[in-house]
C-alpha cells in the first residue's frame, strides 16, 4: 500500500484531480491534506497533471508512506 | 502558546553588497533598471586605520527598501564575489516584489530591450519569477506572488522543518539520509494529525 499526502493548496491540486479520476487511486480528506491512497503502486504521470517541473518536483512535501520507486520529470511511482 | 510582546520588523530597509565595478554598478541599477539614486556616503575609513576609505550608495527598490553597495577604494577585489557558478551561486540572491503580472511583463520587456540576459519566467509554488544578474554577478529576481500564504501553509512548513531537523541533524546517521527519508518522516507526522 502506498500513500501520498497533499496539502489542500491550488498548486498541488492537479495531483488530487488526477488521483480522483484514476480508478486505482482513492482520495480522502485528512485535515488540511488530501490523502491519496493506492492498494498497489501509486503511479502519477506528470503529463496527466499538467504540472510545471518546478512545482512537480516539490510535490512530495506533504509526505508519503511506502517507497519511492521512481520520481523524475515524467513519473512519480510510490510502491 | 504564541509569544507575547515580540519585537516586529516592517520589511527590508536595505541590503548591501561590495563592488569593485562602481561605474558598471551605477549604470546598471540607475540606467538599466532605472532605480532612483537615493543617497551616497563617502567616508575616510570609518575612523579606523585598518578600514579602507569607501563609498556607500543606495538605490530605491520600492516600498521603502533600498539596495546598496560599498566601493572600498584601493582594495583587492574579492574572488568569487557572487559565489561559484550554478545553484550555489544563485542561492544567496535578492528578489524584488512586483504587484501584478503586467508589472512583471513590463520588467521582462525593459530588461530584454536593455540587453540583459534573463531567464524564462518560472512558475514556482506561490510565486512567478524572472532571474538575471548584475554586473558584479549578483543574482537578482523579480517575483510576483501568485497566491497568498495561509495558516495551513505555515503549519505544513513547521512540520517540514521538524522533519528536516529530525532527519538531517538529530536522526541516526543523518549524513546518510536522503530527501526520501525526510518525506517519509513528514508523512508520519501528517498521518498523526487529526
Amino acid at each position: 500500500m502506498a500513500i501520498l499526502y497533499v496539502l489542500d493548496v491550488p498548486e498541488f491540486s492537479p495531483l488530487v484531480a488526477y488521483a480522483e479520476g484514476a480508478s486505482d487511486l482513492n482520495v480522502s480528506a485528512h485535515g488540511a491534506y488530501h490523502k491519496i491512497e493506492s492498494a498497489g503502486d501509486l503511479l502519477i504521470p506528470r503529463a496527466e497533471t499538467g504540472m510545471d517541473p518546478a512545482i512537480w518536483f516539490g510535490g512530495l512535501v506533504g509526505g508519503f508512506e511506502g517507497q519511492i520507486a521512481e520520481f523524475n520529470e515524467t513519473t512519480l511511482k510510490i510502491v | 502558546m504564541a509569544e507575547e510582546n515580540k519585537p516586529v520588523l516592517h520589511g527590508v530597509h536595505h541590503t548591501a553588497f561590495p563592488t569593485w565595478k562602481p561605474k558598471e554598478t551605477v549604470e546598471f541599477y540607475r540606467d538599466t533598471l532605472g532605480l532612483k539614486v537615493l543617497h551616497a556616503i563617502t567616508a575616510k575609513g570609518w575612523g579606523r586605520d585598518e578600514h579602507p576609505d569607501f563609498l556607500h550608495f543606495f538605490f530605491d527598490a520600492g516600498n521603502g527598501a533600498a539596495i546598496a553597495f560599498f566601493h572600498y577604494i584601493g582594495t583587492e577585489p574579492m574572488k568569487d564575489l557572487a559565489g561559484p557558478r550554478g545553484y550555489l551561486g544563485m542561492a544567496r540572491h535578492t528578489s524584488w516584489r512586483v504587484e501584478t503580472d503586467d508589472e512583471l511583463q513590463h520588467w521582462r520587456e525593459r530588461l530584454v530591450a536593455k540587453g540583459v540576459t534573463i531567464s524564462e519566467e518560472i512558475q514556482h509554488e506561490v510565486i512567478k519569477s524572472l532571474y538575471f544578474r548584475d554586473p558584479n554577478g549578483y543574482p537578482l529576481e523579480i517575483s510576483l506572488t501568485t497566491r497568498a500564504l495561509g495558516e495551513a501553509d505555515a503549519k505544513d512548513a513547521e512540520l517540514t522543518l521538524e522533519a528536516m531537523i529530525e532527519t538531517f541533524v538529530e536522526g541516526d546517521s543523518p549524513e546518510s539520509k536522503t530527501i526520501e527519508d525526510m518525506w517519509r518522516l513528514k508523512g508520519e507526522k501528517v498521518r498523526g494529525l487529526s
